[in-house]
């Protein structure tokens, strides 16, 4: 059996790549605020349930770590908090890409769009979340610790966060379309991620064979670099220029794995 | 135009379903035993000219869909060759991504975006939309209080928003009551003026014969007759009955 081909592409792709470019960022953004309307509509509190979860865990883990474990990290509030809402994001990321692949299959199998434009969307109704919670963190930097420069640097470990996340998100996506146990398998994963993240502790605290675990994930580092922007007023610039090069790195891997396998996925669902 | 070439689709139904990850291990080991492949389409070939109205009937299961899906991209051929040269645009459902809980302003905005339309675009159809599908007093209404005969409407008025030279249209002409089947008939005499090439499913035997200058017969995947519609639609009849 000879593979099969489809010309069509060929010829839509080569009338106006622009347009078709410009078609597809359409999708994705009306894609994402549906999503986004569709998660907060018809409840009064609306968005501010998004952030009871993360207010919980830092009221939990505050005390946890203040009054039982007597931590010593300076700033630990905004420590805590930075950690807590950049890792709900990259939990939440990761969770909707493979849900809402589930939940688009409907749309997949009657209309086609490339697929990636469906990790896209549910990456960027995160990202929203995202943004909002990274402002209010913001404006508490600003009351408690004042103006420093280098928190105008933190959109860039922060933009790091998100590829890495979508890179995760656009690998997880594929095998869940294979098995659904990744869904399971990922709810484990990410717990244990947790811990291996410095969310709640400082990986500088931890003995050297742990901590370079610890390091070895590329979460660290970015968590390590929005305090040190955020709070501790600290630039290394090869430390940054690391953690580019790792993020974008993750990114192309889950999206080339993703579009390696997209055409496949509408008959998997 | 349209030519298809020997085009084959197989897919494998499962004997026990194999969707997690215990089953996939397990059946390393038992390999051979879980699938039975299905022709849904086998070496089907035909041309259709531009311009052309072409009818596609056949029994439940017969591989219409299945057709349409392949020329839309949606599904990848498993041998064979599809050549399509103009842009094509596929109607195989009416309202697909409609939201429930949204108005209906809103779904016409995210319906139409799927189709590929901006927002500016939309907001200079949006009028032209709802009354084509009688639907103004409701535009700020939710579409789940729409019946759904309503809402089959409204699908098919942002649908025929987005002409192309080739349309698919996959069984959903049938929505609506008379007056609407009435516009529809209009809608469709324009896109032949329009120099239009459509290929129609239909299980509504009569409109293939109104509409559709020629006719192919689908049976197990296989292309079985092909020509004129109306001898078509009663050589299928004849079979159906007989």
């Amino acid at each position: 059996m000879s593979a099969g081909a489809n010309r069509a592409e060929a010829a839509d792709a080569s009338r106006r790549p622009g347009e078709s470019f410009a078609r597809y960022f359409n999708i994705v953004r009306e894609l994402a605020i549906a999503d986004f309307r569709l998660k907060y509509h018809d409840s009064a509190l609306g968005y501010i349930w998004s952030m009871l979860n993360p207010i919980l865990m830092f009221g939990i883990y505050y005390f946890v770590f203040t009054t039982i474990f007597k931590s010593t990290i300076e700033g630990y509030p905004l420590f805590l908090l930075s950690g807590i809402i950049s890792y709900t994001f990259f939990q939440d990321c990761t969770f909707s890409a493979m849900n809402s692949l589930a939940s688009k299959a409907g749309i997949m199998k009657k209309i086609y769009f490339p697929r990636a434009i469906i990790i896209f969307a549910s990456s960027l109704t995160c990202v929203f979340s995202y943004l909002i919670n990274m402002l209010l963190l913001f404006v508490l930097v600003l009351i408690t610790r004042g103006f420093s420069p280098l928190v105008l640097l933190t959109p860039i470990p922060a933009f790091c966060l998100v590829l890495f996340s979508m890179g995760v998100a656009f690998f997880l996506a594929t095998l869940y379309s294979y098995f659904r146990d990744m869904g399971q398998i990922w709810n484990v994963l990410v717990l244990v991620l947790f811990w291996v993240s410095p969310v709640v502790f400082n990986v500088e605290a931890l003995p050297e064979p742990i901590s370079s675990i610890v390091y070895f994930n590329p979460l660290t580092r970015i968590f390590v670099l929005i305090r040190h922007y955020f709070i501790y007023n600290y630039f290394d610039l090869r430390f940054l220029l690391m953690t580019i090069v790792y993020s974008t790195a993750a990114f192309a891997f889950g999206y080339l794995v993703f579009r390696r396998h997209q055409d496949k996925l509408p008959e998997l669902f | 135009m349209i030519q298809v070439r020997n085009l084959s689709k197989v897919f494998r139904i499962p004997h026990a379903k194999k969707k997690t990850l215990y089953h996939n291990l397990v059946s390393t080991f038992t390999k051979g035993y879980d699938y039975e492949q299905f022709y849904a389409l086998k070496d089907v070939s035909f041309d259709v000219k531009q311009g052309e109205f072409v009818g596609i009937i056949g029994r439940n299961g017969s591989g219409k869909s299945t057709l349409l899906k392949i020329l839309s991209r949606i599904y990848r051929p498993t041998s064979g060759e599809v050549v399509i040269r103009e842009s094509l645009f596929p109607l195989l459902e009416l309202g697909v991504g409609f939201q429930p809980d949204f108005s209906v302003r809103d779904n016409i905005y995210l319906y139409g975006a799927l189709l590929g339309f901006r927002r500016q675009e939309m907001n200079s159809k949006l009028g032209e939309i709802l009354a084509f599908s009688e639907l103004e007093r409701f535009v700020d209404a939710k579409l789940e209080k729409l019946s759904s005969g309503m809402q089959m409407r409204l699908g098919f008025s942002i649908a025929i928003q987005s002409v192309a030279p080739i349309m698919l249209v996959d069984e959903v002409l049938a929505v609506g009551d008379l007056a609407f089947a009435e516009k529809c008939r209009r809608v469709f005499a324009e896109l032949r003026e329009q120099k239009c090439t459509m290929l129609l499913v239909s299980h509504d035997l009569d409109s293939v014969k109104q509409y559709c200058d020629r006719a192919i017969i689908l049976d197990g995947g296989k292309l079985i007759a092909e020509g004129d519609s109306r001898a078509m639609v009663e050589q299928y009849q004849n079979t159906a009955f007989g």
